[in-house]
């Protein structure tokens, strides 16, 4: 594999995608809403005088969350105010699958630009009489759809975090929440996984559908295990400590080799062809 | 070695032989057009020689390599228009050129390139914003980026209008006289007739005519013909009263007279002036291109390469080719 191709190959699609707003719009606007508005919450809630009254009744609802948190973690909320308690559940433990979505979300808008797009405006069939080959084609159409995604959660997060410590950082006497282990692990390991299992998926879709549109629309079906996942950390079924995203990256990097082994067969030279045609 | 050598080529979809035994060589230096309606087979061929398509049976060579197994170094040596070519939208022909040289990993001059297809005036223009002809010469503009000695041109005038059709043919003649060997599949005769040296003309997955157009036409098409505006009473009156074939197309209201020797219109015409009848239009004609492509596919060719008058059966058989 020549990797000046792929650089090639990426490099041309970034373009494209840079130069297109129905892209580029949706992988910008979500992410500010994420890393702004979510600490703006935190931040309404730690600036606001203490009613305790009011703090204490939203802290009953994370009370199943808490008690499934290590007990370490409970030790240290038993020590606080509710409105710490609740600044600290959400902002450390309550937002954090939000970040999961910011992935999927960029990676499968530019991955189905970048493959059932370039399907549907008939560009690829050009590229295939060049020298490059399908692995250089579908690895820098990945790449397009990967390192984008990456660079906007990362950068999410990193918004995140400063704003959450700028605005806690009186309120926990100088205790920085953010990071912590659970959002590094979150952040350097589970996002990538998905990351990559939504651009696989992205490349199974786009070759069974027309268009953009419609292979963005089926990408959606992605978010409903992270809605899952949200909902579980609420209701305290599942949090998502160490342990369990540990063993998250581990199934999904097994997806991964699954998807993109199924991605490599879908995206061949004659599979493309007969498809457009 | 020939540039191109196909023998026994076949590719089937399915139940379906899209390429039925063809064989060909397309000699160095020639313009070797393939001719046919939509569905014949002309594009899955011309794919398979361009290492794009898997052959399912036969020999292919082109120059030299098998392009299936050898299809990424083969990519170097030639030139492709795909069948309804486009490119990045918010690309220029100018930065579609740049980026091809990066991906053949050789340096060009891009206005010189741009020169040959008589497109340097839309340099800049993005793909999006160009006129079909200037979008088919961006095509041809790429294609030309490896100076490749052999070009692989899919109906690259389909869909343009009659001034942009003659523009590409321009071009591909001025390729022609450098020395390019061109393979150029088309449903436009005339095209096939300006610009081929040799034709194959294809059907259902067969070459059913093959060699120069002259060729072709004394082959497949009939003799020198008079043919007689009138009616009916005046071709019996014709051939009851000298010794000659007639023929009556009752449609059209000709009598048509195969012509064996020159002095037999000289007996059809002194005959149908003594019949005392009516005649109108007179002319001698031999088969076209397009009369014997038609007796060829069963059938007449509309702008889109689609047969407009055919059996049921021939056009469900080719629904199911596309």
């Amino acid at each position: 594999m020549n990797r000046r191709n792929v650089w090639l190959v990426f490099k041309k699609d970034w373009l494209e995608i840079k130069r297109n707003p129905q892209v580029l719009l949706p992988i910008v606007i979500v992410p500010i809403i994420f890393a702004v508005v979510l600490p703006a919450i935190v931040v309404l809630i730690s600036s606001t005088p203490a009613a305790a009254g009011s703090s204490q009744n939203s802290v009953e609802g994370f009370l199943p969350l808490i008690a499934n948190l290590p007990q370490d973690i409970q030790a240290m909320l038993a020590q606080m105010e509710p409105n710490q308690v609740m600044v600290y559940i959400m902002a450390v433990y309550f937002f954090a699958p939000f970040f999961l979505i910011i992935p999927i979300m960029a990676s499968s808008v530019m991955g189905s630009d970048s493959f059932a797009g370039e399907k549907e405006r008939k560009t690829i069939e050009a590229l295939l009489a060049t020298p490059l080959t399908d692995g250089e084609l579908l690895l820098g159409k990945s790449l397009v759809s990967f390192i984008p995604a990456m660079a906007v959660t990362f950068v999410s997060f990193f918004v995140y975090g400063a704003i959450i410590d700028v605005a806690t950082y009186s309120m926990f006497n100088g205790m920085l929440l953010i990071p912590n282990a659970v959002w590094l692990i979150l952040i350097f390991g589970v996002t990538p996984a998905l990351a990559l299992c939504s651009i696989g998926l992205t490349v199974i879709i786009s070759a069974r559908v027309k268009g953009f549109k419609e292979a963005q629309q089926i990408s959606v079906v992605l978010l409903l295990p992270i809605l899952g996942l949200l909902f579980a950390q609420v209701s305290g079924l599942l949090i998502l400590g160490p342990v369990v995203l540990a063993a998250l990256i581990g199934l999904l990097v097994l997806v991964d080799i699954a998807i993109f082994y199924l991605g490599m067969k879908v995206f061949q030279r004659e599979e493309i062809l007969s498809r457009q045609s | 070695m020939k540039p191109i050598e196909v023998k026994n080529l076949q590719k089937t979809y399915g139940d379906l032989k899209a390429v039925d035994g063809i064989s060909f060589v397309v000699n160095e230096g020639e313009v070797f057009g393939l001719l046919g309606p939509n569905g014949a087979g002309k594009t899955t061929t011309i794919e398979i020689l361009e290492g794009l398509r898997e052959r399912d049976g036969g020999e292919v060579k082109v120059l030299g390599c098998d392009p299936w197994k050898d299809g990424y170094s083969l990519h170097k040596k030639i030139g492709v228009i795909p069948q309804e070519f486009t490119f990045f939208e918010k690309t220029s022909p100018r930065e579609a050129i740049v980026y091809y040289a990066d991906l053949f990993n050789i340096k060009v001059d891009p206005d010189q390139i741009l020169r040959d297809v008589l497109l340097e005036d839309s340099a800049k223009t993005l793909f999006d914003n160009l006129s079909g002809g200037q979008k088919q010469k961006t095509g041809l503009a790429l294609s030309l980026v490896n100076s490749p000695d052999m070009l692989f041109l899919d109906e690259p005038t389909t869909g343009l209008d009659p001034n942009a059709r003659r523009a590409i043919w321009e071009v591909i003649r001025s390729l022609k006289a450098k020395g390019k060997t061109i393979i150029l599949t088309t449903h436009y005769l005339d095209e096939a007739e300006q610009l081929s040296d040799r034709v194959a003309i294809m059907n259902h997955g067969h070459i059913v005519a093959m060699g120069t157009t002259d060729e072709i036409i004394s082959q497949h098409g009939s003799g020198e013909r008079l043919e007689i505006n009138g009616e009916e009473k005046l071709a019996e009156y014709i051939k009851a009263n000298t010794e000659l074939q007639v023929n009556y197309d009752t449609a059209k209201c000709v009598i048509s007279i195969p012509l064996n020797k020159k002095i037999d219109a000289l007996a059809a015409l002194a005959a149908a002036e003594q019949s005392g009848l009516d005649w109108g239009e007179i002319q001698t004609r031999r088969d076209s291109l397009d009369d014997v492509f038609i007796n060829l596919v069963s059938g007449e060719v509309d702008e889109q390469g689609e047969i407009v008058s055919e059996d049921a059966e021939s056009q469900l058989s080719r629904k199911r080719r596309r």
